[in-house]
């Protein structure tokens, strides 16, 4: 095996497993239409440093930074082009029939909405913490703001999400 | 201190209150509503963003895969590479300005032999017995550096000497050469020695450490 093919098949091992984590923090952090192009370009950035003889320590928390970077470049670029689209999708999958899922869709779509409605900050304390599983120690380390900002961001948010989702809940059964 | 029923509720819930201070805020929580409160919105908070949790498509993950892969691997050089790079830029730089600022080797070995007058084993002169006052004492081969030349030893009145090698090629221009209008001849200054050169009739360097001498020489020898 290449030395090449050997970096890339390494990479791809040791990242690959964190794509759902990468996938979720660039889905709260610019419009659908742009996740897959941040997460593509999240991966090879990585790559890019990973073989550059700088791999991470810690994989996880090195990928979501350089996403929340890809992401934030990404929206500075659409800003400029005043494409700037935050707009949630509320669309079900459209090759998912089965009722249970069709639920469950429901239910994240909400979810996803109700994110979508809380500051930057807060949706991306509260991806980092309660979606991708980081503690509020790596998440202060990833966003660059203290411990105890972080922790007030994602208990603020909760809140809103909770309230949020009892209002939808009571106007369902009214 | 002061009650903050929403930041002890934030730091019980992101795991900041350990052992003693956790079981305190727990029995405190029991009996103060506001607290009990903020606790349970945010637990229901962090189940509803829990519930987001969503699986990357397959085929992001072949699209990753594929765009990984047509990255170069170490397209960007590490930093020492790059130090290194630099450093051999610079040496390049500074090794070619000495070397294009040295004297030429001709030059210098022409004037040691001025100053040594070396003159190997007679020749037969190139140049007339007199040139202007001065007049020719002897001629000589010199070996300067490679470059085959006659040395004809002229000195004046005084004695002083001024020594014209007559080369077959053409001579080095001396560093910080001063060349003439038409640029056929160039005259410099090394220490106390005056030089002037000139191509033609034939290649010759003079040399002396009279000015009016070397002047008087070169003057002469022009066509």
């Amino acid at each position: 095996m290449s030395i090449r093919k050997r970096t890339h098949d390494e990479f791809l091992a040791a990242t690959l497993p964190a794509l759902d984590l990468v996938y979720n923090l660039a889905r709260r952090l610019v419009d659908r239409r742009d996740v897959e192009d941040v997460v593509q370009e999240t991966f090879t950035r990585a790559f890019e440093a990973w073989s550059s003889g700088r791999p991470p320590r810690k994989v996880e928390p090195w990928l979501a930074t350089i996403c929340l970077n890809t992401g934030r470049s990404w929206l500075r670029r659409a800003f400029n082009r005043r494409e700037m689209a935050v707009e949630p999708d509320h669309n079900l999958a459209a090759d998912e029939d089965v009722e249970n899922a069709a639920v469950a869709n429901v239910r994240r779509d909400a979810v996803h909405g109700a994110l979508w409605g809380l500051s930057e900050e807060q949706r991306i304390a509260i991806t980092l913490m309660d979606l991708d599983g980081f503690t509020a120690a790596e998440v202060a380390k990833i966003t660059g703001s203290p411990r105890g900002t972080v922790l007030a961001r994602v208990h603020r948010g909760r809140k809103k999400l909770a309230r949020i989702l009892e209002k939808e809940v009571d106007q369902v059964e009214t | 201190m002061k009650h903050d029923p929403e930041r002890s509720a934030a730091a019980y819930l992101g795991g900041l209150l350990k052992g003693a201070r956790r079981r305190m805020f727990e029995r405190h929580m029991v009996d103060c509503e506001d607290c009990w409160h903020e606790v349970d919105l945010g637990r229901k908070g962090r189940s509803v963003a829990e519930s987001g949790r969503e699986l990357a498509p397959q085929a992001l993950r072949e699209r990753v895969r594929l765009a990984v892969e047509t990255v170069n691997p170490g397209r960007r050089r590490p930093r020492w590479i790059l130090g290194a790079g630099v450093l051999m830029v610079l040496f390049i730089g500074i090794a070619t300005l000495w070397l294009t600022e040295r004297e030429p080797r001709e030059i210098d070995a022409a004037l040691a032999a001025f100053r040594a007058q070396p003159i190997a084993a007679p020749a037969e002169p190139q140049l007339p017995d007199r040139l202007g006052q001065l007049k020719l004492v002897r001629a000589g081969r010199a070996d300067v550096e490679g470059f085959e030349a006659i040395a004809h030893v002229y000195a004046d009145s005084s004695d002083d000497i001024v020594v014209v090698f007559v080369a077959d090629e053409q001579w080095p221009v001396a560093r910080g050469a001063h060349h003439d209008n038409a640029g056929e001849t160039w005259m410099a200054e090394k220490d106390d020695l005056v030089l002037i050169c000139i191509d033609e009739p034939a290649p010759s360097l003079v040399v002396g450490d009279d000015r009016h001498d070397v002047e008087l020489a070169a003057y002469s020898l022009r066509p």
